[in-house]
């Protein structure tokens, strides 16, 4: 575990009933990095979080933020903590000027101006009821809620729902910026494009238990390559490839070589240079793909 | 939460008082009417006892006439309704809509904002309470009912603090569960056993000793707009509710929320 962990969770556990809903989880979040937390829904993404803002108890382990345990001390954690909760409703009646009035009073802030400043990027107006705004628009209240007085942690729980792809792009902007002023972000999504584009690192969980940590590098290394081979005469045995290390879902037709190579695609090239080759096409498959190939693999229980 | 609050705390001041000048209109049609106090004194001691918090009550007087149309059900009964509906939402609801995740990321404790909300039932209800005394002085001398300032204080306390202790009951109950209907169910449940516990006392000998820890015996069993509020039976009342609340603070303070 290194210093710098803004966020930890050591063997975090929680049970609901009988049900285990988060299966010793171990991760961290360091300062100045933001980390996509990727799951299905129900993979207990939402249950971590709510453990590191100390609404949950956890049955075993320990969720840390800035070195504060995030149960006993979680009014310390709080005054260092922005959250969006996933499912967020607020008080319809209030506008967006008095909903964040409130809770900046709750924080010791009369006013933080950069909440106007962040509602004119995100294109909100503060002066409409809650309960009027469209949901993207009542998400955008929740990103200035959870940014209010610059907290040096964010969680935030599917934060982007509801939210139109400009605007995404703009509150990702927002969050690099706060990231490259040393906060420490960790962001549930259960969309790999949207985790692809604003994390650093990316957690995979499932059925409550950690399936992967790693870079976003690290990850696309795992990326897969579709290959599209034509062949002219005379063509290839049928099995002549199979034994390539690497390749996967071989089918050869008609002098089509269909197939999938798993990392680098060297072994399959040099192998290729046996034959006469007519056309080659390889398409690196999306982190999408890949992600679902590694649910497939080790996902099952 | 905040507007639509205080929306609704004028409704109720409103039709507190209207309830009252209603009362109070047919105060001189009452007050010659011997024959409807005749009719009272009549009914079996069991129909009595459900009328009047005391038992003992004089119809010809307006403090007689507005202690059982008044005092003896309604007006509780009004008031636990507003103060249950208050408390239950005040965290539970909240829980339940949602918004109260929000207002606890802030860096405050859930006992703090429990006392906080505590806190502002209390100012609700000392506004309907207001209300209600407001109506009665108004009206008394509108109609010529000779209520003095300190009875009409007594009963306007009784009924705040009855609707704070049924309040603080659904507060409590909400805190410590998470649950609205739980809360209000328990609270309406204990604010009908204070009301029955006094009434059916005064029938039947085996309630008798129970009647003491009836709430409802302890703030209008002494007829207060006849003789005043008993002060060690507000107390009492007052202190089980702040004691009530301390339990489902100790509870909200260490369960998951929902």
């Amino acid at each position: 575990m290194s210093e710098q962990a803004a966020v930890r969770t050591q063997s975090l556990t929680k049970w609901y009933g009988r049900t285990l809903a988060l299966d010793r989880l171990d991760l961290e979040v360091r300062a100045g990095e933001v980390l996509g937390f990727l799951g299905p829904n129900g993979a207990g993404k939402t249950t971590t979080l709510r453990l590191l803002m100390g609404y949950l108890r956890p049955s075993g382990g320990h969720a840390v933020v800035h070195g504060l345990d995030a149960w006993r001390d979680s009014v310390a954690v709080h005054a260092s903590t922005g959250y969006l909760p996933g499912d967020l409703r607020l008080w319809p009646r209030l506008n967006g000027r008095q909903v964040i009035g409130q809770q900046g009073r709750l924080r010791g802030l009369d006013h933080d101006p950069r909440s106007a400043d962040l509602a004119k990027r995100l294109d909100l107006d503060l002066d409409r009821p809650v309960g009027a705004l469209s949901r993207g628009n009542r998400q955008k209240v929740g990103v200035l809620l959870a940014l209010l007085g610059d907290p040096r942690v964010l969680l935030l729980d599917e934060p982007t729902s509801g939210l139109d792809p400009l605007i995404q792009q703009e509150f990702h902007q927002v969050l690099r910026e706060r990231v490259d002023a040393g906060a420490a972000v960790m962001l549930s999504s259960h969309v790999l494009s949207e985790v692809e584009r604003v994390a650093d690192r990316v957690a995979i969980i499932r059925s409550g238990r950690l399936l992967m940590l790693e870079s976003l590098a690290e990850l696309r290394q795992k990326a897969r390559h579709t290959v599209e081979v034509r062949f002219a005469v005379p063509l290839p045995p049928d099995d002549a490839f199979a034994r390539v290390p690497g390749i996967t879902d071989v089918r050869m037709d008609a002098g089509v070589l269909r197939c999938t190579m798993q990392g680098v695609v060297d072994p399959l090239i040099k192998e290729l240079a046996r034959y006469h080759v007519a056309d080659l096409n390889s398409r690196e498959s999306d982190l999408e793909e890949t992600f679902l190939a590694l649910y497939g693999q080790r996902g099952q229980p | 939460m905040l507007r639509s609050g205080r929306r609704s705390l004028a409704a109720w001041s409103i039709a507190f008082a209207g309830m009252i000048a209603l009362y109070a209109v047919i105060w001189p049609s009452v007050r010659g009417n011997t024959r409807w106090r005749e009719l009272f004194d009549t009914l079996p001691q069991t129909y009595r006892a459900l009328f009047t918090a005391g038992g003992q009550i004089d119809l010809s007087t307006p403090a007689g006439y507005l202690g059982i149309e008044l005092m003896g059900f309604l007006g509780p009964a009004l008031m636990a309704i507003y103060a249950i509906g208050v408390g239950s939402a005040a965290i539970a609801g909240e829980e339940g809509r949602g918004g109260l995740e929000v207002t606890l990321s802030a860096p405050v404790t859930r006992t703090r904002v429990l006392a906080e909300r505590f806190a502002a039932l209390v100012i609700d209800l000392a506004v309907v309470a207001a209300a209600a005394g407001a109506g009665l002085w108004v009206f008394s001398l509108a109609f010529d009912m000779k209520l003095g300032a300190g009875a009409i204080a007594a009963a306007a306390a009784a009924l705040g603090i009855f609707g704070i202790f049924t309040g603080a009951v659904a507060l409590a109950v909400g805190a410590a569960t998470g649950s609205t209907s739980l809360a209000r169910g328990v609270a309406s449940l204990v604010a009908v056993a204070s009301y029955l516990v006094n009434a059916l006392s005064q029938i039947t000998t085996a309630l008798r000793g129970a009647r003491p820890a009836s709430p409802f015996y302890l703030l209008f069993g002494n007829e207060p707009l006849a003789h005043g509020l008993s002060a060690l039976g507000a107390l009492s009342v007052l202190g089980v509710s702040i004691a009530l609340l301390a339990c489902g603070g100790i509870v909200f303070a260490r369960r998951d929320l929902k």
